[in-house]
């Protein structure tokens, strides 16, 4: 795969960057990575720096969740009744609708905690077909990204080929 | 699996190093409040329909609000519930199978909290097992799933997978060799955690530590498994290198500081926990290192549960004050450590 700002060198950095709860990705050449000022070196998971970073999370969430024009909708959970303050006073959830209610604020929290925004483990069994093919194909895109990174391009066909195979996306369910 | 598989042999020779394994998962049922905000009828709500899916595979099944405090606190140093749970929090229950390897907290900080327990480095084994009994109660419970996020719980520290694998391991050598902080902020570094068993921090009880995955999203389980049993091995592997260097470059300290132990333990009168603990831990690694031959490490294993608080009141069948605990545990460490050890030279002189 080839650098998408300069066309030119192979891109070697693959980043996935969450804004507004919306997913971006960008394959860059690390020449093109750096002038951007990503540091390509930097340790992949610091754990320690990351829970120090937590507070500063908690600060952005509750910026987020505060600020007027933030698209969280109604102030509380309409499921359980959890507000914003209450979330941030606890750093937990009330239910599971919270999840979709906040999610503007809490996906960036989880991805600065977990450093990735996408299961890629067991599916219940009893969920619908849409959703273990779901994330079946998120699982498949990440293994492909890695092969193709890794030039491994006989391993890269046959994950595309597994991903042809699963139904398209927003297909029936 | 033969004796001189490879895999057998690398466990055998870790065995006195990783001690067990544990798998939990975090579940929740769908639409219904986490316990902290669910009300007293919703979560005992949960605890029915909870214990009414695991009932055929985990049938010893416990109200904690209803069953003595000395019998919570028993299940709290068996690592079956959490300290939340010891503490009694409302609507809360254990479900269990016979031999208490596999349990379920109901009303923790998440619905349900699966656990598999497992002797030794066998994540792999608990994982299997924790699915199978996940795959069970899925038949049942409707959990709470996002096709992003994974499975949903209270915190967000939890989500995804909703899996905690841990590996409880003994690592005197590095502690004595003082390189436990760097292995720890090393971990650190790869989505990976160390804690003491008992206690906090690298000054742990008893040199034993809980390594486990601090991530859980953006990762199969099967992986997180696998890469944590991969760093447990190497961690095992400087273990038995700090061993070998105490024996090799502190020969007389360690021998003194184990003989010590030895004393202390077969001849105290009154003896705490904590000292009991730590006096058990030199033991141990003095047998691991063949200074001592006379005691056997699952005996050392076994005292470690039994010289706490509520393993030593339940055994005596009744509760105990303070001094009354240290003197009952200092005449059980002489009574097992004495006397056995006296037994098996007597067979030693026999042959």
């Amino acid at each position: 795969m080839l650098c998408e700002n300069c066309h030119q060198k192979e891109a070697t950095v693959h980043l996935t960057q969450v804004v507004d709860g919306k997913t971006a990705k960008y394959h860059l050449c690390e020449d093109c990575a750096a002038q951007k000022g990503i540091d390509v070196h930097a340790d992949p998971v610091d754990l320690s720096g990351m829970m120090e970073n937590l507070k500063e999370q908690l600060g952005h969430l509750k910026e987020n969740l505060e600020a007027p024009r933030a698209p969280a909708g109604s102030p509380a959970c309409p499921s359980c009744g959890m507000t914003r303050a209450e979330i941030l006073k606890r750093g937990r959830l009330g239910c599971d609708r919270c999840y979709e209610v906040f999610a503007a604020g809490m996906v960036p929290v989880v991805v600065s905690l977990q450093h990735a925004d996408q299961h890629l483990g067991k599916v219940p069994h009893r969920s619908s077909d849409r959703l273990r093919n779901s994330v079946e194909l998120a699982r498949l895109r990440r293994e492909l990204d890695k092969a193709v990174a890794g030039e491994n391009y006989e391993l890269a066909a046959k994950l595309r080929d597994q991903i042809k195979a699963l139904p398209p996306e927003g297909g029936p369910p | 699996m033969s004796v001189r598989d490879p895999a057998e042999v690398a466990y055998q020779e870790a065995l006195g190093i990783t001690l067990s394994s544990r798998i939990r998962l975090a579940r929740n049922l769908r639409g219904i409040p986490f316990p902290d905000k669910a009300s007293p009828e919703v979560r005992a709500e949960v605890r029915r329909r909870v214990m009414e899916a695991a009932r055929a595979e985990l049938p010893v099944q416990e109200t904690l609000s209803d069953c003595a405090p000395l019998h919570r606190q028993q299940l709290f140093e068996d690592h079956l519930i959490s300290r939340h749970l010891l503490e009694g929090r409302p609507e809360s229950a254990i479900c269990m199978d016979p031999a208490h390897t596999r349990a379920i907290m109901i009303n923790e900080e998440d619905h349900l909290r699966i656990q598999v327990l497992r002797p030794g480095l066998a994540l792999r084994e608990a994982w299997a097992a924790a699915n199978a009994l996940d795959d069970l109660l899925e038949q049942k419970l409707d959990y709470a799933f996002s096709p992003s996020l994974g499975y949903l719980t209270s915190c967000p520290t939890n989500v995804g997978t909703g899996m905690r694998a841990s590996v409880l391991m003994h690592l005197p050598g590095l502690v004595l060799q003082n390189e436990m902080e760097p292995i720890a902020s090393g971990l650190g570094k790869i989505g990976l955690t160390v804690r003491g068993r008992w206690g906090e921090g690298t000054a742990a009880l008893g040199h034993m530590f809980q390594v486990s995955n601090q991530l859980t999203l953006g990762m199969p389980e099967d992986r997180i498994v696998a890469d944590l049993e991969e760093i447990v091995k190497e961690i095992a592997g400087h273990e038995r290198n700090a061993r070998e260097r105490l024996k090799r470059e502190r020969r007389l300290f360690v021998e003194d500081l184990v003989a010590r132990a030895a004393g202390i333990l077969t001849s105290a009168r009154l003896m705490t926990a904590q000292e009991a603990l730590e006096r058990l831990s030199e033991l141990r690694l003095g047998i691991a290192l063949g200074l001592v031959n006379k005691i056997a490490m699952p005996q050392v294993d076994r005292l470690l549960l039994d010289v706490q608080p509520a393993h030593l009141q339940t055994a005596i069948g009744r509760s105990l004050g303070g001094e009354e605990r240290d003197l009952e545990r200092a005449g059980r460490l002489r009574g097992e450590l004495g006397r056995r050890s006296a037994k098996r030279s007597q067979q030693k002189d026999a042959e």
